[in-house]
């Protein structure tokens, strides 16, 4: 598996896939799309580049412990479902609010963050569990 | 009724569970000295239902009077509330469970003052007082059944408050097993009573004598009486420790004594008499009601008695008499008369008094002198005076000589019992051999240790600090105090109570005159004073040949014994059928789940006839649609002839692709990009997972195996596409798609309606599911950390950075 070619080429391929990632994640509301794909695709990304040049340089890439990745995102989701309540509304319903960046109008929402969080359960659960794997190939 | 009152009631029906919060800590800080402060809880709760009890005579003198209710509601949708209500039944309960948890509180601090978990144990000591607050004062059905448990619960915690001893243990299990086993069936009638009749509130079927009537007419007729009579019996029965489910009681003797004085005599163990008392006007006065409570009854009063007197601990003596108290009142209950119910409800307020009197008396004397076996007792009264007193003075009216409450109580049962037919004998006999048994007890257990001359005991005993002589002390006064000024205690409590359980009023009379006026029950009770003191002087005699006779009739059998082969069996019962259905073998569970997916796919089909019809396959089939079947058929063929797992798993992901590949040219783009992603992962992840699991390359089933595994594997395919096709041939029902499409713009801002699905209208339902994934992840690690045969620290563990980085390192050196 570990050709050159693989090897150069995949750390390119990995951060497209990620950047890509991001971009199905935030279409996700209205054109197809959303956080369990993207999370499936960045960890997709993650999987390919540990297998290309080993588990190290991912686990370094990614700074913390895939499942401390999974936890924040599940806290992040509970969070934004919690909002609701303390805005007077049943747990979970959508909040939504814009904001202006560079004069440009932004819809923003406590659905996002929701998604946002899916996508950090998935990425983080998916590549911890592949990682793992990799990992004892090694030996 | 609701409002203010409301609040404060349900302040001091949570009191106890604020108490016992912070009982640890308190204990922590002043010692054995913070029963004095927390006994202050009970104490507000005995003032704070002692106020109602004005209102509370006056409950059904007149209709403005109805009992006194109110409460929150809990779960409106299935009519459950929080709701208590207050009539004589329920006041004189609650006044009994906290006036003597006040002065249980301060005993168990003088009792195990010292003891490193003195803390813990009025923590648990509390949430029963709770519990069983609850229990007498819950309307609703759930609310009592809920607290009914509790009770169970922590008459279990407090059983086992010796952990570390094995028979303190055994008793706890056997208690909670026993008293848990009743509550199911309890359940299991307090749902039939709802559904029976309706309602699940006591206040509102008690609520007038005209409801009463309505209610127990309806309840004696139906078919299912019964069964819901058995059913509350078996909770009633196991809870206040009839024969044959006797047997925990004397056993929950294990706990520390304050446990045993409060719990196990004066409050939890009558439970069960509570429940029957409540339910006397709706469910009594049936042939069943008064055939199988007085024989259950009478049975357990004659046992406990007779059991009682064989015993040589203190502990054991008093524990049997209660169990035979209990069983004169369950007897009382089922005679159905006005006059059985008046005598129950002073018997029952009596022996509260006294049992719990006696058995601190007992403790006292354990704690002092070392040692609660009475042949090795003797001469305490000089040194225990106060304590002689007291078991003097508890032991009469246990006795039931004037002029104590007892004696009130043991006339107006001999009121009841006296008849001229032979049941109205039978029991009249019953009850003074009964009464006469437990006459020995009391005198027994209160002259025994005292007289005489003086034993040599393993402490050398001295009189207790007024933490334990407390409780006794005042206990028995007020039983002296009730006697004398009867009318008083009638007018709050007895009448009260007893027009409670009879359903309409009742006016009880009954004074220490009745000393001077001659009648038949006066000469009953001068017999069974007689038959007492003739069996208290020759007690050893007795006790021999009690024991003699238990010995050669059961053969050191019991129910006691049949208890632990009864859990020995189950045991070994559950152990023969999961070593039978848990193989252990993945193959086997495999096998079995999918042979079960298929069955339940078939059978549905075939019971109703439901198979589809043949599809129509006239229509045109574009080149490309072909094309992709073709791949997918090709993948199929690679799965089945490829000649390792590893092909095969690449060939499955090449299927699935095909799979993806459809979803999007019919039109559904979220579900294709989700299927690709899975695909890809599942691939790369089984791949790993092969590698790493080093089985063998190819697959080394043989042939009939193969043949088994194919059918399964063909009817879980066809079954699913028959159900599928079934499905889809129906007029498809566009509700859902309709709504969503119409609202996912306009209500959460979307236009991609699966995704607004996932994270907006169902987006609880996502929720749970990455919980789930999170939590699969955790296990998928802890799985793969597992290492036969080799103990090695996982080189991804995040929490050994040192090695990390060496591997690290190593990684970038290659």
């Amino acid at each position: 598996m570990r050709t050159l070619i693989f090897r150069t080429a995949v750390p390119y391929l990995a951060s497209l896939m990620i950047l890509f990632s991001i971009f199905v994640l935030l279409r996700g509301h209205n054109e197809p799309g959303g956080g369990f794909i993207g999370g499936l695709i960045a960890a997709s990304a993650f999987a390919i580049y540990g297998i290309a040049n080993g588990v190290a340089p991912v686990r370094r890439a990614m700074h913390f412990h895939p499942m401390s990745i999974a936890a924040a995102g599940l806290l992040i989701s509970s969070i934004s479902g919690l909002v609701s309540v303390f805005a007077g509304v049943p747990f979970m319903t959508g909040l939504w609010g814009s904001i202006y960046i560079l004069g440009e109008k932004i819809k923003i929402s406590s659905i996002l963050f929701f998604d946002i969080g899916v996508y950090l359960v998935v990425v983080g659960a998916i590549a911890s569990i592949a990682l793992a794997l990799e990992e004892r190939e090694r030996e | 009724m609701f409002g203010d009152a409301n609040g404060t009631m349900m302040f001091a029906m949570l009191l106890p569970f604020l108490a016992a919060l912070i009982a640890p800590k308190l204990t922590q800080i002043m010692g054995a000295k913070a029963a004095w402060l927390l006994a202050i809880a009970p104490a507000f709760i005995f003032l704070h239902i002692a106020g109602f009890l004005p209102q509370v005579a006056l409950i059904g003198t007149s209709p403005d009077h109805p009992p006194i209710t109110g409460g929150y509601l809990w779960v409106p949708e299935f009519f459950v509330s929080f709701s208590w209500f207050i009539d004589g039944l329920s006041s004189t309960f609650a006044l009994l469970i906290s006036g003597i948890g006040t002065f249980i509180i301060l005993y168990a601090g003088g009792y195990l003052g010292g003891h490193p978990q003195l803390g813990r144990f009025f923590s648990f000591l509390f949430l029963f007082m709770g519990a069983m607050l609850g229990v007498v004062l819950a309307d609703s059905f759930f609310t009592f059944f809920i607290y009914w448990e509790l009770t169970s619960i922590t008459s279990f915690l407090l059983i086992g408050f010796n952990h570390k001893s094995a028979a303190s243990r055994r008793s706890a299990i056997q208690a909670l097993v026993v008293t848990g086993g009743g509550g199911l069936a309890l359940m299991a009638g307090l749902i039939m009573l709802w559904l029976t009749t309706g309602s699940n509130s006591f206040s509102f079927m008690l609520s007038s004598e005209d409801s009463i009537a309505f209610y127990s007419k309806y309840l004696t007729q139906s078919p299912f009486y019964l069964a819901l009579l058995l059913l509350v019996l078996g909770g009633a029965f196991t809870k206040s420790a009839q024969f044959p489910f006797h047997f925990w009681l004397p056993n929950a003797m294990e706990a520390p004594t304050p446990v045993s004085a409060y719990l196990h005599s004066a409050t939890m163990v009558k439970a069960g008499v509570y429940l029957l008392m409540r339910l006397n006007p709706l469910l009594g006065g049936t042939t069943e009601w008064l055939t199988i409570l007085p024989i259950f009854g009478g049975a357990t009063l004659i046992i406990g008695t007779l059991l009682a007197v064989r015993q040589t601990d203190l502990k054991l003596m008093l524990a049997y008499t209660t169990v035979s108290s209990l069983g004169l009142l369950v007897m009382l209950i089922g005679f159905g008369t006005e006059k059985a119910i008046a005598a129950a409800v002073l018997y029952l307020v009596a022996h509260s008094l006294f049992k719990g009197a006696l058995f601190m008396v007992a403790g006292i004397i354990d704690h002092e002198a070392g040692t609660r076996d009475i042949t090795k007792l003797g001469g305490l009264r000089k040194a225990m005076p106060i304590t002689f007193g007291a078991a003097v003075v508890a032991a009469i009216s246990m006795a039931g000589l004037p002029p104590l409450f007892g004696f009130l109580a043991k006339e107006e049962i001999y009121y009841a019992l006296i008849g001229a037919d032979l049941w109205s004998i039978v029991f009249t006999i019953v009850a003074i051999i009964g009464n006469g048994l437990m006459f020995v007890i009391g005198f027994a257990v209160a002259l025994k240790p005292f007289l005489d001359e003086k034993i040599e005991t393993p402490k050398h005993a001295h009189e207790g600090p007024p933490l334990l002589w407390l409780g006794p002390v005042v206990l028995g006064a007020v039983a002296v105090f009730a006697g004398i000024f009867s009318w008083l205690a009638h007018y709050y409590i007895s009448n009260p109570m007893s027009t409670a359980v009879w359903g309409a009023i009742v006016e009880i009379d009954l004074s220490l005159a009745a000393l001077f006026h001659p009648s038949l029950p006066l000469l009953l009770s001068a017999i069974t004073v007689a038959f007492g003191v003739l069996a208290y002087r020759n007690i050893d005699h007795l006790r021999t040949a009690i024991d003699n006779f238990y010995n050669w009739f059961f053969g050191g059998w019991g129910p006691d014994k049949g208890f632990d082969q009864f859990i020995s069996g189950i045991v070994r019962l559950s152990f023969a059928i999961t070593r039978r259905i848990q193989t252990g073998r993945l193959e086997v569970y495999m096998t079995f789940t999918f042979a079960i997916v298929a069955l339940a796919l078939f059978i549905p089909m075939w019971v109703y006839g439901e198979f589809p019809a043949m599809p129509d396959f006239t229509g045109e089939v574009r080149f490309y649609e072909a094309a992709i079947m073709a791949i997918l058929v090709l993948g199929l063929l690679a799965v089945i002839y490829a000649q390792d797992r590893l092909t095969a798993i690449v060939s499955l992901g090449i299927q699935g692709f095909a799979v993806a590949v459809l979803f999007m040219l019919f039109g559904a783009p979220d579900l294709s990009f989700t299927q690709f992603m899975v695909e890809t992962l599942s691939v790369v992840i089984l791949a790993l997972v092969m590698t790493r699991l080093k089985l063998t390359a190819a697959d080394h089933r043989s042939w009939p195996q193969v043949i088994i595994d194919g059918v399964i594997a063909l009817a879980c395919g066809i079954g699913f596409m028959l159900y599928l096709m079934r499905v889809t041939q129906d007029k498809f029902d566009p509700y859902l798609s309709e709504f969503f499409s119409a609202y996912s713009k306009i209500i959460a801002n979307g236009t991609n309606v699966v995704n607004v699905i996932l994270v907006d209208f169902r987006g609880t339902d996502t929720w749970g599911e990455i919980a789930v994934v999170m939590v699969a992840g955790l296990a998928v690690l802890a799985l793969v950390r597992i290492r036969p045969h080799r103990t090695i620290v996982a080189d991804n563990d995040p929490d050994a950075p040192v090695k990390d980085n060496l591997v690290a390192k190593a990684e970038v050196s290659k």
